[in-house]
């Protein structure tokens, strides 16, 4: 029983921040029907952002997850600029492709940068545990489950209750319509990559900090599981994809205690393939493309 | 002379392989799935025929029959799969199709595991290569003009007609799907038997989008677009070589710009306009609210 | 003059829809254009929107050219649009929508006072203030469509097929609402297959036939022309 609850407890973790990468992600998807293959260069620029913080500015937890998120955002930008608003509306795959491209860039520049082996992100806080009955959970877990709810409530607020974030599900819906009551739909759409930018890029720092490692590559694995957690969840409610996201992890950790930890990475894929033939709309509904 | 041909060589036998595997995908997609499996069918299609040739001695010819004939059952099986799913959620299947094999390619240690299969005996050379590229384009340029490709090309353009028409999704896709990865597989055994190594980590994702790009990038409407694609850019690369980290960022880029400029494809037999399912941008008001 | 229209023209890659379209809307007036299908009434509306791009021709508004300016820009000046078919935001609640409506005007302040005003034109509407707009029944989304217009506070109401798909009672009490709006000084431009109804309450009309302007005139000459009786009003 205690292993059951220890290690739901550590997929809660990770699924939260499986949660916010998926979230964005499917935002984007959402609001512009843009498939972001360089969504996960996003999570991986916040780690290195966290690692240029600590090692040139501050190793003060605020001041890293701000730097991590801003490098982040700064990367969504670009990649708005140079792949996704030339090709926005068109056939599914040209973006795709597109992000693809500026992806492989940004995964070898960041090699180029950094070198292909993992890069050391000194700890920023005290390894201190803390106990809850016969659990136990670090502080940065603590740390890296409050932020990701921080953004996922956020989140939730502004697209609910904010101007802003009723023009975008109102440009998700009817973008023509939305534009003809004044909505500046490209304003909306680059609002929206630097909102999924920002998001991923501050899952990045908290993964960076919790493994205290950044890697070129690290955003891939990441990033797939993301893109599962949207399509078993379905774009409709974006409570659905957070629910899913911590779901996901919380099994990822149950099949590692249980059964394997070398299987770990093909669940998320097996759910997948369960659910879509069940649901091909996702668990919870979708839009249509 | 002969060293323009030792360098020339191994590109273009993996050119030559890729623009085989890229055909496959290309008639599995003439009926309209996006596939994202198709590494992982061309490397089963490696595993069985490596497995076959180096731990029973079976004949080449044997094991490539034996090999093809794993990617078209398993083709089939992932055809029938996503038939009734929408574009999107289908070649997302396939990811997690693709992805899952890996994983479990990754687990078995019979055939290497995380270390790979190795030990096959060298069966692959450019004559036979190209042999058999000439074979595919063969019977993909039969395959075009076949009742089979008229009957595919309508199931992709507009399903709902087809079915009225009397063409048979389910198998048309199914069938395709077969024969697109029989052929995949049928690249992976020649790739096997010229690597010499056959591992889980070509199998994944990102290889099969290497060969999606291919044909969406060369052009998806007739098959001198893979053959273009995969030819093109797997050659690319090696004219890059001046830094070998550096090619691949440009590479990106070049991906990128190259996807923005000409995005139906380098090859087209067909103008992009005339596929209306695809464009998403202006919603119509075919559902009145 | 308002809105001032002179040869357009616009084509949907090789396939022309409007081929030299010429209109005018006074200030205070309302105006509209009859057609059959596919006449080119909703890409002319579309083109005045920016929505889709005129090959050539002039838009004016309020003697400014507004042709190529982009949609958003465009409302801001003061033209509002009521689609064809509604086309509401059918996720979000009927307040939202009208929320959505104001989206340009800014200043969150005056929109009490200006979803009061709405809300005594349409009172349905504040009913089924909370309800996703998906929901509501035909007459009830055209009424939300305009009423989300208004929200704007145009100058220039576009107004594209009101009476598709609604009963004749409901049409009849619908035309009764836009006089009531043309009266509080909206100008208003009106695209309509019921011409019968159109003809009623505009006071000028423009017939369109293939992209062109086939006839023009005070509604009093065009209801009493035995062609047009004969085409539009069923002899």
């Amino acid at each position: 029983m205690d292993l059951f609850l220890q290690q739901v407890l550590n997929g809660l973790m990770i699924g939260s921040t499986y949660a916010v990468v998926a979230l964005g992600f499917s935002l984007v998807f959402s609001v512009m029907r843009v498939v972001n293959m360089a969504h996960p260069e996003f999570f991986m620029a916040g780690a290195f952002g966290a690692f240029l913080t600590i090692t040139y500015v501050t190793k003060n937890v605020l001041g890293v997850l701000v730097g991590g998120m801003a490098v982040a955002l700064a990367v969504g930008l670009v990649v708005e600029r140079v792949a996704i608003r030339p090709v926005r509306g068109r056939y599914v795959m040209i973006p795709f492709i597109a992000t693809s491209g500026v992806g492989i860039t940004l995964q070898h520049g960041a090699e180029r940068l950094f070198g292909s082996d993992p890069v050391l992100v000194p700890p920023v806080m005290p390894s201190v545990s803390y106990s809850l009955g016969p659990l136990s959970v670090t502080r940065m877990q603590l740390v890296t489950l409050g932020i990701a709810a921080v953004l996922m409530l956020a989140l939730r607020y502004y697209v609910r209750n904010t101007k802003w974030g009723r023009a975008t599900r109102a440009v998700a819906e009817r973008p023509d319509v939305a534009a003809a009551f004044g909505v500046d739909v490209d304003f909306v759409s680059r609002l929206t990559v630097g909102i999924s930018a920002l998001m991923a890029g501050a899952a990045g720092v908290t993964i960076g900090l919790l493994y205290t490692s950044a890697w070129a590559f690290m955003g891939l694995l990441f990033g797939l599981k993301s893109f599962v957690c949207m399509l078993v969840a379905g774009n409709r409610h974006i409570e659905g994809v957070m629910v899913i996201g911590l779901l996901l992890g919380v099994l990822e950790a149950l099949v590692s205690g249980y059964v394997t930890s070398t299987l770990r990475d093909a669940v998320a894929f097996g759910v997948l393939v369960v659910v879509l033939v069940f649901k091909p709309k996702g668990l919870f509904g979708s839009y249509d493309v | 002379m002969s060293e323009l041909l030792t360098f020339w060589t191994p590109v273009l036998i993996t050119a030559g392989i890729n623009s085989i595997v890229a055909v496959g995908l290309y008639i599995t997609m003439s009926s309209g799935p996006l596939s994202v499996a198709h590494a992982a069918l061309a490397g089963m299609g490696g595993y069985l025929a490596a497995v076959l040739t180096t731990n029973f001695g079976w004949p080449f010819p044997v094991a490539i029959v034996a090999g093809m004939a794993l990617g078209f059952l398993t083709g089939l099986l992932l055809g029938l799969l996503i038939v009734r799913m929408n574009e999107l959620v289908a070649g997302l299947t396939t990811l997690g199709f693709g992805e899952t094999m890996a994983v479990i390619a990754f687990n078995i240690d019979y055939i290497g595991g995380a270390n790979a299969f190795t030990g096959i005996p060298m069966r692959t050379s450019l004559p036979l290569v190209y042999v058999v590229l000439a074979a595919v384009l063969f019977a993909a340029w039969r395959y075009d003009h076949s009742r089979l490709g008229f009957a595919a090309r309508a199931t992709r353009d507009s399903p709902l007609t087809a079915a009225a028409m009397g063409i048979d999704i389910v198998w048309v896709k199914s069938f395709t799907f077969g024969v697109g990865g029989a052929i995949a597989a049928l690249g992976g055994v020649l790739r096997a038997h010229y690597i010499l190594v056959q591992g889980p980590e070509d199998m994944g994702f990102f290889v099969s989008v290497g060969f999606l790009i291919f044909v969406v990038f060369g052009g998806s409407y007739t098959f001198w677009g893979p053959l273009f694609g995969g030819m093109v850019l797997t050659v690319l690369p090696e004219l890059l070589r001046f830094s070998s980290k550096d090619r691949f960022i440009i590479y990106g880029i070049l991906l990128t710009l190259m996807v923005i400029i000409r995005p139906q494809g380098l090859i087209t037999r067909v103008p992009t306009g005339g596929a209306p399912k695809w464009f998403g941008r202006r919603r119509r008001a075919s559902t009145p609210v | 003059m308002l809105l001032k229209v002179a040869g357009l023209e616009v084509a949907y890659g090789p396939v022309p829809a409007v081929a030299g379209v010429g209109l005018e809307v006074p200030e205070g007036d309302i105006r509209a254009i009859l057609g059959a299908n596919g006449a080119g009434k909703s890409s002319t509306i579309k083109a005045i929107l920016g929505l889709v791009k005129a090959r050539a021709g002039t838009i004016e508004f309020q003697d400014r050219p507004i042709q190529g300016m982009p949609t958003h820009r465009i409302h801001q000046l003061g033209i509002a649009w009521v689609p064809e078919g509604r086309q509401l935001f059918s996720t979000l609640t009927v307040h939202e929508n009208l929320e959505m409506g104001a989206f340009a005007r800014g200043k969150a302040a005056e929109l009490p006072a200006k979803l009061d005003e709405v809300f005594t034109l349409f009172p349905r509407l504040k009913e089924r203030r909370a309800q996703v707009a998906g929901s509501l029944s035909g007459g009830e989304q055209q009424m939300l469509a305009i009423a989300r217009a208004l929200m704007a506070e145009p100058r220039l109401l576009l107004m594209d097929e009101p009476s598709l798909g609604l009963a004749p009672k409901v049409v009849q009490r619908l035309f009764e609402q836009i006089q009531e709006i043309n009266a509080r000084g909206l100008s208003i431009l009106m695209v309509e297959q019921n011409a019968r109804q159109a003809l009623k309450i505009a006071r000028y009309a423009y017939l369109l036939e293939v992209g062109r302007v086939v006839g023009a005139g005070p509604s009093r000459e065009l209801e009493a022309s035995e062609s047009v009786k004969r085409v539009y009003l069923g002899g």
